[in-house]
C-alpha cells in the first residue's frame, strides 16, 4: 500500500510541476510531459488506492467532462448556465433506455446497445436538446440566462416522472452494468474498468475541447464573449456561434451523463439534483473559467471538497458535530477561495507561472502599503458615521 | 497590479493550501490503518469490521440536511443509544459498537459512493438504517451483490432500512436487505380498515403525492375500502409542491367527509391549514410519515407554537407503532429514553429520536444473537431469525418477526387520534398485517 490517496495526488502534482517548470526538458516538451506524468499516475492509482477511491476518481473524471463542456459555454463563450444538470440527466436517460434490456422505442432499442455506442448517442441527444435551448437563449444574457437555464433543471424531473412507461417514473431505470472485457478480466475489476472508461473518455473530450478552443470556433467564441458588437463588426455570425457553444456544451453534458449512468447502474429524476447542477457552475468558477485544467480541477472540487470539508469540520467542531456542520466549512472554503483566487485555481497557477523570485523582494517592500490599502478598502465596513464612506477606498 | 497585493494573496493562499494538505495527510494516514487486530475468537473467524474490542457498522443519512430532510437526528439518536450500550452495558458480544455515519445528501449516487466507502475503506460488518427510498435505491444493488457478478453470496447485511417502500421486502431480488418501518401498503390497509369501521357509508377523498410513496397509498386504499365507490375524490400533487389548497378545495367540492392524506409533513400541514381557511372540517386520516410533533410544529409556525398546531390537528387519525413522544413522556421507557439522549449527546426527544432508539435496540438484539458467528453471513442469519422481539419503545402488541422469506420488520400498527394537547389516544387494538 505505502502511500495514501492524498499523498499520491501531492506527489503527482509535485512531479508534474517539476517537469513543467524546472529546466530538465526542452521547453516545448514540458507541458506535454507534465500531462503525461499526471496520466501515468492516474493509470497507476486504481491499483493502489482501493476500489472506493477508484470509483470516486471515476466520478471526478465524469464531472470533469461536464465541467469542460460548461467551461466552453461559460468560460470561452460567456453564457452562464446553471441548468447543465438537465443535459446530464437527458444523456443519462438516453443511455439507460438504450442499454437496458427492455424495449421502449420499438425498433431502436429492441436489443441492448453496447454501452459506448449508447454513450455517444447520449451526447448526440443532449446536443440536440442543447441546440433547442440555445436558440431561445439567444434572447437572454448574463443573469437572465442563468435564471432561465435553472428553469431547465427544475422543470425536467416532473416530466421524467410523468412519462413513466419510458422513464420508469420516480424509481428510474436500473441498467445491467458492463463487465470488463474478457481480455482484461483477470487484470482489472469492475471499478477499475469504470475508472478507465471515464478517464479515457475524459481525456478524449479534453483533447477535443483543446482542439475546439484553438480553432476558428474557439476564437469566435472568445470574440463573442469579449464583445458581441466587435465580433459582429469583424463579420462573426454571433447568433450562430452562441447556439453552437450551447450545443457543444450540452454534448459534453450528455456524454458525461451516459458515463455517470453506467458507473451507478441507475438513473432517477433526482439523481442530478438542482444543487448538483448549480455546483457544476461553482466548480468551474472555483477551478478556473476559460481553462481546461480548471475544469478538471472542478471535477476534483465536486467530489472531494465535501469530504475535505467534513474532515476540517471534525477538527473544528468534533467528530459528531462535524458531520452535521460540514456545509458551513464548505461554504467558508468557497468564499475564501473566490476572494483569494478570483480567477480560480487555474488562474492562480497561471499567475504563479509568471512569478519570479525578484517579485518576492519587491512584494515584501510593498507589504505595509498593501496592508494599509486593504484596510482602507474595507474601511466602510466598520466606519459607521453617516456618510463615512466618503474618501475611503480611493487610494 | 496583483504583485502589489501578492503578500496577502500568496500567504493566505499558501496557508489555506497547507491546511487542506495537513487535513488530507491526516485523513490518508487513517486510511492506511486497515483493520489489523483481527485475531480469531473462539470458533469462527470474525468477519470484516470485527476486532476483539469493536464491531464496526455503517449508516447513510441526510446528516446535514442539505437534501432537505429533517431526518439527520435519527442517526444521532442511534449513536447515542449505541454509546449507552457501550458505556453502561459493556457493549454487545463483549465489544463496543462503532457506528460510522456518512452524509449522502439524500442523493442516490452519493448514497452508493458513501456505502462503498463504508464497506471497502472502513470495512464495516454491515449497514444499518440506511435512509430514504430514492437514496437507498442507489446503494441496494451494490450491497446485495458488491462485485456485480450476479451471485449474491458475497453480500453485506443491509439491516432495517429507514424507508417504507414496499419493494424492500423482495427477498429474492435483495436477500441482504431488511425493512424496518411498516411498509406504506400495510399502513394504508389499516387506515382503510379504520374508515370501514368508524366511517361506514361516508364519502371519502384522498390527497396523495405523485410518486411511489403516494401511489402505494392510493392503490391500497382503493383495494381495501369496503365500498370503493365511496372514494369520490382523488387529488395528487408533485413532490416538493409548496401549495395544495387547490386540491383541498376540489376534495371539499366533491363532498368528501373523510380525507386520507398520503402526503409528507409540509404538504399535510398546508392541506390542514387551507381546509381550515375554507371552513372545511373533514375527518383527517394521515400516513404515518406525518410525525405528529413535526406536523403540529409546521402548522403552528415554529417549534414554540406547537400548541397552536395541535389545536388544528386535533381529531386527526394516524397509525402509530412506537411510544408517543408527547403523551407518553411519563412512561418509564420514555424517561429512560430522555436520559439516554441527554447523557450521550443525542437529539432532543421527538418522534424521530424515539424511532432512532427503537431501531437501535433491535440492532443490538440482532448483534447479541450473532456473537458466536460475527461474520456477515452470521449477522444476516441473526436478522432472519428474529422472533417476537419487542423493544422498550414499541407499543404493546408490536413485535418484530423475521424469516428468510419475510424481510418486513414492523408489521403491526395501532390507529390513534391526535388530541388538542398533543397526546395520542388509541382508538382500537394494534392491528397486525404480518
Amino acid at each position: 500500500m505505502g502511500l495514501g490517496f492524498w499523498q499520491i495526488i501531492l506527489v503527482a502534482v509535485a512531479v508534474a510541476a517539476a517537469v513543467r517548470y524546472l529546466p530538465v526538458l526542452p521547453r516545448r516538451w514540458r507541458v506535454l510531459a507534465s500531462v503525461a506524468v499526471i496520466l501515468i499516475f492516474a493509470c497507476w492509482m486504481p491499483f493502489t488506492v482501493g476500489t472506493f477511491k477508484t470509483s470516486q476518481m471515476a466520478t471526478v473524471a465524469t464531472w470533469a467532462i461536464v465541467a469542460i463542456g460548461l467551461n466552453i459555454l461559460t468560460g470561452y463563450n460567456g453564457q452562464i448556465s446553471l441548468g447543465h444538470g438537465a443535459f446530464v440527466t437527458i444523456g443519462a436517460y438516453t443511455a439507460a433506455i438504450l442499454t437496458d434490456n427492455k424495449e421502449h422505442l420499438g425498433f431502436i432499442d429492441a436489443s441492448a446497445w453496447p454501452f459506448w455506442l449508447a454513450v455517444m448517442a447520449a451526447g448526440v441527444v443532449a446536443a440536440a436538446a442543447g441546440f433547442a435551448v440555445g436558440v431561445p437563449a439567444l434572447r437572454l444574457s448574463g443573469p437572465y440566462l442563468a435564471v432561465a437555464s435553472l428553469g431547465l433543471v427544475i422543470a425536467l424531473p416532473p416530466v421524467l416522472a410523468k412519462y413513466d412507461s419510458l422513464t420508469g417514473g420516480r424509481l428510474g431505470i436500473r441498467v445491467p452494468q458492463p463487465q470488463p472485457p474478457e481480455l482484461l478480466s483477470d487484470l482489472i475489476n469492475r471499478d477499475q474498468w469504470f475508472f478507465f472508461l471515464a478517464l479515457v473518455t475524459m481525456a478524449l473530450m479534453a483533447i477535443l475541447a483543446w482542439l475546439i478552443v484553438r480553432s476558428r470556433w474557439g476564437r469566435a467564441f472568445v470574440a463573442v464573449r469579449d464583445s458581441e458588437v466587435a465580433a459582429m463588426a469583424v463579420g462573426i455570425p454571433v447568433a450562430r456561434y452562441k447556439v453552437m457553444a450551447f450545443t457543444v456544451s450540452a454534448f459534453y453534458g450528455g456524454v458525461a451523463g451516459g458515463i455517470f449512468m453506467t458507473t451507478i447502474g441507475l438513473i432517477t429524476p433526482e439523481s442530478v439534483s438542482i444543487i448538483l447542477s448549480i455546483n457544476y457552475f461553482t466548480a468551474i468558477v472555483i477551478g478556473g473559467l476559460g481553462s481546461i485544467m480548471g475544469s478538471i480541477i472542478g471535477g476534483f472540487i465536486l467530489v472531494f471538497l465535501p469530504d475535505l470539508s467534513t474532515d476540517a469540520a471534525k477538527v473544528f467542531f468534533g467528530a459528531q458535530q462535524g458531520k452535521q456542520l460540514w456545509p458551513t466549512v464548505y461554504g467558508a472554503i468557497l468564499i475564501g477561495v473566490i476572494i483569494l483566487m478570483p480567477h480560480g485555481v487555474a488562474g492562480f497557477v497561471h499567475r504563479f507561472e509568471r512569478f519570479r523570485p525578484a517579485h518576492v523582494a519587491q512584494a515584501a517592500k510593498g507589504l505595509p502599503g498593501a496592508m494599509r490599502r486593504t484596510l482602507q478598502r474595507f474601511s466602510w465596513a466598520w466606519d459607521i458615521r453617516p456618510g463615512g464612506r466618503k474618501g475611503a477606498g480611493k487610494s | 497590479m496583483w504583485i502589489q497585493r501578492a503578500p496577502w494573496f500568496l500567504i493566505l493562499a499558501l496557508a489555506s493550501l497547507l491546511l487542506i494538505a495537513a487535513v488530507a495527510c491526516k485523513e490518508s494516514k487513517k486510511e492506511d490503518q486497515t483493520p489489523s487486530g483481527q485475531t480469531p475468537a473462539a470458533g469462527v473467524t470474525p468477519g470484516p469490521g470485527v476486532t476483539d474490542t469493536e464491531i464496526k457498522l455503517g449508516t447513510t443519512n441526510d446528516l446535514a440536511g442539505t437534501g432537505g430532510t429533517p431526518y439527520g437526528v435519527i442517526t444521532t439518536a442511534i449513536q447515542a443509544y449505541f454509546a449507552k450500550v457501550n458505556e453502561e452495558d459493556g457493549g454487545v458480544c463483549g465489544r463496543d459498537i462503532n457506528l460510522i455515519a456518512e452524509d449522502d445528501q439524500y442523493a442516490p449516487a452519493l448514497a452508493l459512493e458513501k456505502t462503498k466507502k463504508l464497506v471497502e475503506q472502513d470495512q464495516v460488518l454491515g449497514i444499518v438504517s440506511a435512509l430514504g427510498t430514492g437514496a437507498h435505491l442507489g446503494a441496494v444493488d451494490y450491497l446485495n451483490d458488491p462485485n456485480g457478478d450476479g451471485d449474491t453470496a458475497d453480500g453485506i447485511p443491509d439491516m432495517y432500512v429507514s424507508t417504507g417502500f414496499s419493494g424492500w421486502g423482495d427477498y429474492q431480488k435483495w436477500p441482504w436487505t431488511t425493512g424496518y418501518i411498516p411498509d406504506y401498503v400495510s399502513d394504508a390497509k389499516i387506515l382503510a380498515q379504520y374508515i370501514n369501521d368508524s366511517h361506514a357509508g361516508e364519502k371519502a377523498g384522498i390527497l396523495y403525492q405523485n410518486d411511489p410513496f403516494g401511489q402505494d397509498y392510493l392503490n391500497s386504499i382503493q383495494e381495501n375500502l369496503a365500498d370503493p365507490g365511496l372514494l369520490v375524490s382523488k387529488q395528487s400533487y408533485e413532490p416538493g409542491a409548496p401549495d395544495v389548497s387547490g386540491q383541498i378545495l376540489n376534495i371539499k367540492n366533491d363532498g368528501a367527509e373523510v380525507v386520507v392524506l398520503a402526503s409528507v409533513p409540509n404538504n399535510t400541514a398546508n392541506a390542514i391549514i387551507s381546509a381550515n381557511t375554507e371552513g372545511y372540517k373533514p375527518q383527517w386520516v394521515e400516513s404515518y410519515v406525518n410525525a405528529t410533533t413535526s406536523v403540529a410544529a409546521i402548522i403552528g409556525g415554529g417549534a414554540d407554537k406547537i400548541a397552536d398546531g395541535f389545536a388544528l390537528l386535533a381529531g386527526a387519525v394516524v397509525n402509530n407503532y412506537i411510544l408517543d413522544a408527547v403523551g407518553a413522556a411519563a412512561d418509564p421507557a420514555m424517561v429512560e429514553h430522555k436520559r439516554i439522549m441527554e447523557t450521550y449527546s443525542g437529539p432532543g426527544v421527538s418522534t424521530l429520536s424515539v424511532y432512532g432508539q427503537s431501531l437501535a435496540e433491535l440492532e443490538v438484539d440482532t448483534l447479541s444473537r450473532a456473537c458466536d458467528n460475527l461474520t456477515r453471513r452470521g449477522l444476516q442469519d441473526a436478522v432472519e431469525s428474529t422472533q417476537g422481539f419487542h423493544g422498550t419503545l414499541m407499543l404493546t402488541g408490536v413485535d418484530v418477526n423475521l424469516s428468510p422469506t419475510d424481510h418486513y420488520a414492523i408489521q403491526a400498527l395501532q390507529p390513534v387520534r391526535v388530541e388538542a394537547n398533543g397526546t395520542l389516544t388509541p382508538i382500537g387494538d394494534v392491528i397486525s398485517v404480518d
